[in-house]
């Protein structure tokens, strides 16, 4: 469904006081930054909290940034890059940010991992066009496009199971031609 | 969507919504104690000596300054990228692409929006000049020449990609620019703007802070470090517009050069000076605040005995070291952005703080003391600082041209 409020800018989104526009700036930067950190740190798990942890560090210092000066992409990767360059001095994912935001850690379940591992890899994404017809577009919802299993299945007029289906499937036939396990 | 994803989501909306609603009475108290601070200084004034028994000057600010005045306010569509005072393109000038009837005259202190390719005029004779022009490449890839003289916009030439920095040297301009996942250095030689080098670096430029410095010899650039692992400080010589140097160097926030020596702050607080020739380090020191967020930009500005001035958004700090090395003086005034070092003032970007709009300091050389302060309009931050003779160009985030003297 589309968004009447996408054409806001992203450096609107951040400089706004609703709460709901860093959802929407979330929303169009998380599977990037997610991406990020997978391809440098080969953990799903790591990456999470990396990023969960960039995305905290960035609504503290949303107020401090400077519409004009660096695109808010940039701007985004940039905190991404102290936060790896922190984990990767410390061996451990720093959480301050949460911490200060009261923010609980959020699990990482299986799905959640593949999805991690998929947005990591260009291989992969570009293999996807290799699978069925019905799993390229469950998957391709699923995963690249964040839709929910709700609204894919409406689409596709088929259960929620049968996506969830659908999307193990494809998965689990991508982590094979690319040499993960099963 | 992903549990993960929208989980997290969840708490960072929730957190959001918890900060904004924590914000409301921390705004009100700052606002309060900012009120309550003029009167105070006002209540210190008339008091004289009692004022200092009762402590009101214990956080030892300086002296209430002057306001510089502003002379013009020119308006600039897109956003600039950079500026810098450079060399004059050509010696008979035309007004690129208008007609006189577009020209627009600005009185002093107004601000007038023109559109692309209109001349900006002010009477002339109102101000002096130093015979170069100010060079201002806008994130478009658009690079406007203006007479500082006429205030004029005498051309606008364009450089491929998107324009994240533009740095002159004695008859060259350089213009770094993104362009998918490279980054292009156009040279523009003056005479006809019709010499072109292009350096093709082999990282991305993110359009993240100023990252090059231009002497009279050569560009010293870094490229992105957050794409480019390792990205080498390269210096690209000035007359054949190669790279003729890749120097290990630390992931940078700042980057001062002239004929004699660079000086690169790294995002971690080490100021470091090489020898402009060899590349060499010649000197070290750490301890300079780190780069405190990604918002913040720290600034290098070299100083006419060989020293230079540090910039340190992280603590607020202006640091006036010698060429050894040494300090000379330490100004905390709240510094976030670009500085520029002219014959007889330094200007400093001054943050924005709790809401309350930023400002151009001007800074005593010699000691570090605000002379004067030019608040700017709330949304507006400097992206560039260029001395032009007895002025001040100031170019800011929103298009913004100010001319203070």
């Amino acid at each position: 469904m589309a968004d009447p409020r996408l054409p806001i800018s992203d450096d609107d989104l951040l400089v706004s006081d609703e709460p709901e526009d860093f959802g929407i700036f979330y929303d169009r930067h998380v599977r990037n930054v997610l991406g990020y950190f997978a391809r440098r740190t080969i953990d799903p798990e790591v990456a999470a909290d990396l990023t969960a942890e960039t995305f905290a560090s960035a609504l503290s210092a949303r107020r401090r940034y400077k519409p004009g000066r660096a695109p808010a992409g940039a701007w985004l990767f940039t905190i991404a890059a102290r936060r790896l360059s922190d984990y990767q001095r410390h061996g451990h994912v720093e959480t301050r940010a949460q911490k200060a935001l009261a923010m609980q850690r959020v699990a990482v379940a299986a799905e959640d991992a593949d999805m991690i591992k998929l947005l990591a890899d260009d291989v992969a994404i570009s293999m996807l066009t290799e699978l069925p017809g019905d799993q390229e577009v469950a998957v391709r919802a699923r995963v690249i496009d964040g839709d929910d299993y709700d609204e894919i299945a409406r689409r596709e007029h088929v259960g929620q199971a049968a996506v969830r289906q659908r999307v193990s499937r494809g998965l689990a036939t991508l982590r094979g031609r690319i040499g993960g396990p099963r | 969507m992903s549990d993960y994803i929208v989980e997290l989501r969840r708490e960072l909306v929730e957190a959001a919504d918890r900060e904004q609603r924590s914000r409301a009475p921390r705004r009100a108290v700052r606002r309060s104690r900012r009120l309550l601070a003029p009167v105070l200084a006002g209540a210190a004034a008339l008091a004289g000596a009692v004022a200092v028994t009762i402590g009101l000057q214990g956080e030892d600010r300086p002296p209430l300054p002057a306001r510089p005045q502003v002379q013009v306010t020119l308006k600039l569509d897109g956003k600039p990228a950079g500026a810098t005072l450079g060399p004059s393109s050509a010696s008979t000038r035309t007004t690129a692409g208008t007609s006189p009837s577009a020209t627009v005259d600005i009185e002093p202190g107004k601000t007038t929006t023109a559109p692309p390719g209109t001349a900006i005029n002010v009477a002339p004779g109102q101000r002096s000049g130093s015979g170069s022009s100010v060079w201002v490449l806008r994130a478009d890839g658009a690079l406007l020449e203006i007479d500082p003289q006429t205030d004029q916009l005498i051309r606008t030439e364009q450089v491929a990609g998107t324009g994240v920095q533009l740095s002159a040297s004695q008859g060259n301009l350089w213009a770094v620019a993104r362009q998918g996942h490279s980054y292009r250095v156009t040279r523009l030689r003056m005479g006809g703007l019709r010499q072109r080098h292009v350096v093709r670096g082999t990282g991305v430029l993110t359009g993240l802070w100023p990252v090059s410095a231009a002497s009279s010899t050569a560009l010293w650039l870094q490229g992105d470090p957050q794409l480019e692992d390792n990205a080498p400080l390269l210096r690209v010589d000035a007359s054949s517009g190669r790279v003729d140097g890749a120097f290990t160097a630390p992931t940078l926030s700042a980057i001062a050069a002239d004929t004699q020596r660079v000086w690169t702050l790294s995002q971690s607080g080490t100021l470091e000076w090489r020898d402009a020739h060899s590349g060499r380090v010649v000197g070290r020191r750490s301890g300079f605040a780190p780069l405190a967020d990604a918002t913040s930009q720290n600034a290098l500005a070299s100083a006419d005995d060989g020293g230079a001035y540090v910039a340190t958004a992280g603590d607020g700090v202006v640091t006036r070291v010698s060429a050894d090395g040494e300090t000379r003086w330490r100004a905390d005034v709240d510094a976030d952005g670009p500085v520029a070092a002219a014959p007889g003032a330094l200007w400093a970007s001054q943050a924005a703080v709790d809401g309350a709009p930023g400002a151009i300091a001007r800074l005593d050389q010699t000691s570090g003391k605000i002379t004067q302060r030019m608040p700017l309009e709330r949304s507006q931050t400097p992206t560039q600082l260029v001395p032009v003779s007895d002025e001040l160009w100031a170019i800011l985030n929103d298009g913004t041209v100010l001319v203070l003297r």
